[in-house]
This record gives structure tokens, sequence and C-alpha cells, in this order.
């Protein structure tokens, strides 16, 4: 033993100090790395907390807690079905030990999905504030909410029956999903603080079109609901920003809290296609004019010719300001300036009497724009035919 | 270099002096990296844990990595002469060995080029490649033709740079918060964004003062300028480095880079400025191009491998995928150390004679060729000022 260490001593102490340093140094090595990594998250959390933080002044804490567990489904707008928002993290906003707020973090979806985080005072029992944590939405429309849109968030009282969130125009998909948020922060926070969300006995058993030439423009919407104890039937004008009008048939008016309700149940339900409406109708020359919300809100105006009975269609005419360029990044329409793509939309309905048209390759959202509009026609006319 | 003495008989080797020879001359070498290994270690852990972003082990790591870069490099080196030296197979044959090798300097000067992130097995790898392959495998110190740092440091620069990345990267725990950084050191935006605007290149990282102080992102020890310029003039005091050598290499990226910005439309001393506090630029200038072994001898050679460097440097810089440019270029120009030595070493004896004009056209020439190669290579930066040389570039 003693030759052979005499021999290869050297060499056994070189690669042992060798293995020592590759052991160790990896260790520190690795250990350096974590400790970035836990740096960032930590430096992370803490702008976020900051956010929070400048909600609620004079607050200083912000303590992550468990929040109660709520399952609930909210439509989406345009029609697109439902959604079941999630909560990420609920979190104690503390001045001192003095508990001044709470924010809930939550999975909604607008176009795309969004986490939004929601503040709440627990002196008002109101929303404070919002801040989009993450987002996917079309940067055309999105970043067309500024400060008027969020600063409706500062001061939101829950104690409000719809807590509807105002839209802004043409971008009606993220501002459902704030609404969602808002509405699934309340539950939470119901629960959590034994808040009593106001409730008001009223149901909304459908919601249709008012194709009555005579007030289809002031009110084109009408809602069937059941109100009271007595599950008492009513069919309701609504506004085109769905706010109550008054009943179809005249008749004694509902009370505000019914009328809220169903403005809120209204907005909520997204079963209609707000893109299309009625302009005007002359009966003396049968002849309805329609608009619609093509790319970027752009104005599609038609004015539509009917027959004498108003059961078909004689002829429609374009008058657009819609441009075709680039429409969702897939490239332009080539096929010619407007209103091309609404006469070739236009021609294929008159052939056959079809509303669901083909879209036009190129010019997607000129062409849902146009479907939008051709189908509340088709509900026109077959209301004016008896639904024949 | 050839010195001839001209006095009386008898002649004695200035190296076989007291206080000379080539121990002295690394004692003084080591003793000017002290100023660029404080700073680094200051810009990288003290700093960051006053900001309170790093704890005291942490704080201690750029120290004990650019320490064990220098002890990987002596251990490697060790082992390796008991491979090839069977008769000096004991402890006291292997340290006299290592005693005149200097075996410590590679590893070391590795280490201060890498980021701050580099794993020890990245760093272990890089030494093996600097210090077994490039310098023992020659023949050891004095034979090696490459610079071994530059060796270790390209190695790993082509090959483990995403994992460097994935486990932190250059930037230290107080810089990767910066959100003007954008996660990028100055010439890594320089080839992103290859556009000459001060208020990108410059303005996120603060001034150009910041750039001269060394407080801007970067590898290991090639920020800090005012450290470097420490270390340069102790270097030239005890004359372990030519002093134009630097200034040459260093100047004619200023030149050549202020010609690139005046052709682009940028006029201001800011572009050349930038260019030469960016990088590791000074640290190569002072440290590596300086390299008694892989370098030309004479003065001469000296100037013009210096001017070969400073073009090449900037040639790389637009034309590699690498934003650098110092390492490549001091390891291309390495393999011509040996004819510019020699050719020089004939024009510094004979002047300028019929026979040597040749000698001196063809460096000239390819020098000039060179520069305007460079330039044409950077149209990209300025193709919407100037319409001709971009066009002329398109056809190399």
């Amino acid at each position: 033993m003693k030759a052979f260490f005499g021999k290869h001593g050297v060499i056994l102490i070189l690669v042992a100090i060798f293995v020592v340093i590759f052991t160790l140094g990896g260790v520190y090595s690795r250990f350096m790395s974590s400790e970035l990594e836990e740096h960032i998250e930590e430096n992370a959390t803490g702008a976020e907390y900051a956010k929070y933080l400048a909600l609620f002044p004079g607050a200083d804490t912000v303590t992550p807690f468990t929040a109660s567990t709520v399952q609930k489904t909210y439509a989406l707008a345009g029609g697109r079905g439902d959604f079941t928002p999630s909560l990420d993290k609920a979190l104690k906003i503390l001045q001192g030990s003095t508990e001044k707020g709470v924010v809930y973090v939550v999975s909604t979806k607008g176009k795309e999905p969004m986490i939004i985080a929601v503040g709440i005072s627990l002196e008002t029992d109101a929303c404070v504030g919002v801040e989009v944590l993450t987002q996917n939405e079309t940067p055309g429309y999105y970043g067309q909410l500024g400060d008027t849109f969020f600063n409706q968030f500062a001061d939101k009282a829950f104690a409000d029956l719809a807590l509807a969130v105002d839209t802004f125009a043409g971008v009606t998909y993220s501002s459902k999903g704030f609404e969602i948020a808002l509405l699934y922060a309340r539950e939470v926070y119901a629960l959590d603080y034994d808040f009593d969300i106001p409730t008001v006995a009223l149901t909304l058993e459908s919601l249709e079109y008012n194709f009555d030439p005579s007030t289809f423009i002031a009110t084109p919407y009408i809602a069937n609901v059941l109100y009271g104890e007595e599950n008492i039937p009513a069919a309701i004008l609504l506004s085109p920003s769905f706010d109550y009008v008054g009943l179809v048939g005249g008749g004694s008016d509902l009370e505000e809290d019914f009328q809220t309700a169903v403005k809120a149940l209204a907005q909520g339900d997204g079963s209609l296609n707000t893109q299309a409406t009625f302009e005007s109708f002359d009966p003396d020359l049968n002849t309805l004019v329609m608009r619609t919300k093509g790319y970027s809100s752009n104005a599609i105006q038609a004015t539509i010719g009917l027959n004498e009975s108003l059961d078909t269609v004689v002829s429609i005419t374009f008058i657009s300001h819609e441009t075709y360029a680039d429409q969702g990044g897939y490239g332009d329409y080539t096929g010619g300036p407007a209103p091309a793509v609404e006469n070739n939309l236009r021609n294929q309905y008159l052939a056959d009497g079809d509303p669901n048209v083909d879209s036009v390759a190129g010019a997607s959202v000129s062409s849902n724009a146009v479907k939008s509009l051709l189908q509340l026609l088709d509900g026109f006319i077959e209301a004016q035919n008896g639904g024949e | 270099m050839a010195r001839f003495a001209s006095g009386k008989a008898p002649f004695l080797r200035i190296a076989d002096q007291p206080n000379q020879g080539t121990g002295i001359i690394m004692r003084d070498f080591m003793i000017g990296l002290m100023p660029v290994i404080l700073f680094s270690w200051y810009k990288n852990g003290i700093q960051v844990m006053i900001d309170g972003n790093i704890g005291f082990l942490e704080m201690l790591y750029p120290l004990i990595f650019m320490m064990l870069g220098g002890l990987l490099s002596l251990l490697m080196e060790g082992i390796t002469l008991y491979i090839i030296h069977p008769d000096s197979r004991n402890l006291k044959g292997i340290l006299g060995k290592l005693s005149t090798s200097y075996a410590m300097i590679p590893g070391i000067l590795l280490a201060m080029v890498l980021p701050l992130y580099t794993p020890i097995w990245v760093l272990i790898f890089g030494c093996f490649m600097g210090t077994v392959v490039a310098k023992m495998l020659f023949g050891g110190f004095g034979h090696n033709i490459f610079n071994p740092a530059l060796i270790g440091y390209l190695t790993i620069a082509v090959t483990l740079t995403g994992v460097i990345n994935a486990a932190g990267g250059v930037f230290n725990a107080s810089e990767v918060l910066v959100d003007s950084y954008a996660g990028a050191t100055p010439l890594t935006l320089l080839s992103k964004i290859k556009e000459l605007d001060y208020d990108k290149l410059v303005a996120p990282y603060g001034s150009l003062w910041n750039f001269f102080l060394g407080t801007i992102p970067g590898a290991l020890a090639e920020t800090g300028t005012l450290a470097i310029l420490i270390s340069y003039v102790w270097l030239v005091a005890r004359k372990v480095i030519k002093w134009f050598t630097p200034l040459v290499y260093v100047g004619t990226v200023f030149i050549l880079s202020w010609f690139i910005g005046i052709a682009a439309g940028e006029s201001g001393i800011w572009f050349p400025l930038y260019s030469i506090l960016s990088g590791g630029l000074m640290f190569g200038a002072v440290f590596m191009a300086t390299e008694p072994v892989t370098t030309p001898r004479n003065p001469l050679g000296k100037l013009v491998f210096a001017l070969f460097l400073g073009v090449f440097t900037v040639l790389f810089r637009y034309i590699s995928t690498l934003p650098e440019g110092v390492a490549t270029s001091i390891i291309f120009l390495n393999i011509f150390t040996m004819p510019i030595d020699n050719w020089t070493a004939v024009l510094r004896a004979q002047g300028l004679k019929k026979q040597t004009m040749v000698k001196a056209a063809v460096f000239a020439v390819l020098f000039l060729a060179l520069v305007l190669y460079a330039i044409l290579k950077a149209g990209s930066m300025y193709t919407a000022f100037i319409q001709l040389p971009s066009l002329i570039g398109r056809w190399f």
C-alpha cells in the first residue's frame, strides 16, 4: 500500500482535488442559479403585489389566503357558449394589522383567456380597481380600451344588482371578460366576507329581436321574463344598450329592481348578435335600411327593397366604409374596393335566399359582419310573413 | 525581439539579472490583474449584496470563480505533466515544472471573460481546452501558438452558450431586474437592432460614463474600463507590455467605428466611444493582445499585429454570429504571428529599401483592403445613407 501511494500518490492527490472542485463547485454554481431564479421570482411577485397595494392607499402588506370555492358559469359575448371562471389566488391587503381589502385573481375569458385581478374594499364593499395580469386579445381591439374604460372599476359598488361593465364599442368580447371576472369575484367575496349579493325574483325566459318596424329602432330587443313571487310573464322592450323601455303593448311599468335585473340578465345572455341593427323603415316604399359593423367597426349600410307583402327581398344596395386590408393578419382581399365583398355575399343571398352565405377569403371580418346583417334581415322577413 | 549588445564583453542576459526574467514579468502581470479582479468582485458581488439582492455566499462567488479558474488550470497542467513526463512523476518534479510555466494565468483569464453564471463544469471544460489542448499539446509554456485562455473561451462560446444562459447568463442579480437592459448586453443590442441610435444603444445603460466605469452588463471582468486602464498603466510602467500595442488596437477600432458612424449619418463621437468601451475590447487589448508567447516580439510586428487586430475586431463584429469579435480576431491573428514577426523584423532591420518595399506594400495593401471590407460589411447599418458601398458589399 505504501509503495502504491509512493508511486501514484501525486496523481491521486491531483485527481482527488479535481473531483472535490468538480463536486463542490457544481453544488456552488447550482446554488447560485437557483438563488437567482428565486430572486427573480420574488421580485416579480413584489412587482405584482406593488400593483395591488397601489389600489389601496395606505396599505402596506399583501398576504395570500385560501378563499372559498365557487363554481359558476357565465355566457360569453357573441353567443360563443358558456364559460366557467376560476380563482387563481386570493390576497388580503393589510394596513398594519388592519385588513383593508382583498384581491381576487380570476381566470376569465374575453376573446381569449385572460387573468384579471379584482381589488375589493372591505370598507365600501366595492371594486376599487382591476389589474390585467395576462391577456392575449386581438391588439387592434383591446388596444382601444383606455382610461375611460378602466376608470369605471375605480369605485364599482357590489350592491349594484347588475354590476354591468360599460362595453367599449367594438371591444365587446374583452369587455365581457372583465364583467365575468367582476361577477365571479363578487361571488367569492360574498362567501368569504358574508356579503349579500342583491337578488330579485326575475327569470329571463328568452331574448329576441324586435321585428316591429314601428318600434325596432328605439327598442331592438324584446325580453320575455317571469317576475315576482307569482312568476308573472311579461314581454319587455329593451333599448340598444338593453335598458328597460317598457312593456310590449304598454301597461304599468316594472319596479326599478326588476328593470335593473332585466338589463343585467339581457346583457349577460349573449344569445343575440348585436352587430347588425335596423336603422329605418319606409312603409310607402317598402324600403328597409340596416347597418352592421365591419373591420375596426367600419360602418356598412344596406338599403333593402322589399315587395309589397314584405316577404321577399327585391334588391340590396350597400354603402360601405369597409377596408379589406389584412383583416386579422391573414393578408389583403384583392377582389376590388368596397363594397366588392358585400356585393358578393348579397348575390349569394339573392340567389338562394339562405342568409348563411359563404365567407369571402381574405375578408372574413367583413363577411361575418354582412352575414349577421343578412341573418337579421331573414328574421325580419320571416316575422313579417307570420313566421312562414 | 532581437537585441544587439554594443558594449564591451562580457555580455549578460537581462533575464538573468536580479528582479528580471519571466518569473518577475508574470508576478507583475498577476499584480496587474488585481484592479480588474477586485472591480469585478465589487461589481458582481459586493455591490449586489449591498443592493440586498444576494447573500454572503453568492457575494463570494465571482472571486471564488476566478480563483477556481486559476486552480483548475494549474491542476490540469499538473496532471498533464504527470502523464507526459514519466521521469518526473513526483511532487517535487511536477511543482518544479509548474513554477516556471505560470499555469494559473490562462485559467484566471478565462474565468474573467466568462459570464457570472457560468456553471463550474463549463469552466472546467474551458480550462481543459485552454490548458491541455491549446497549451500543453503544443509543448507547454512558450511553445503554444494560440492564446490558451481565448481557445477555452471560444470553445465555450461556440458550444455551451445555451448552458450558461440557462444557468443565469451574464447579468448579475441586480442587473437582471433592470427592465431597460431588456436582457441584452450593449454589443448584443447592436447586433440585434443594427441601428446607430444613442437612445437605443447607450441610454438604456445610463451614459458613456457608466461604460467607462464598468457599471454595465457584461462578462465578469470585461466591463471595468477604468480598472483595466489602471492595470494598463501598471503593466506599462513595469515594462510587462509595450504601451503602444493596446493603444494602436483600441485606436484602430475607434477610428474605424467613427468612419462607420459617419457613413451611417451619425458623426457623433459617442459611437466610436461606445464601440471601444463595449464588450471585451479593452480587456483583450491590455491582457490578451500583449501576451508575450503568442504575439509578435519585435515592436514593428506588435504594431502591425495591433493594427490588423483592430480591423478584424470591427469586421468580426459585423459578419460573425458572435457579437464580440475580440477573441476571434486575436485567435485568428495568432496564426500569423510568426510571418508577421519575420517580415517586420526584416523591415525593421533593413528599413524601406527596394527589397523590403514589396513586403511593406503587401502589408499596406492588405490592411487597406481589410479596412474597406470592414466598412462595407458594416453596410447594413447605413444602407439608407450610402448606396454605393452597400451595393459593392453584396458582391463579397
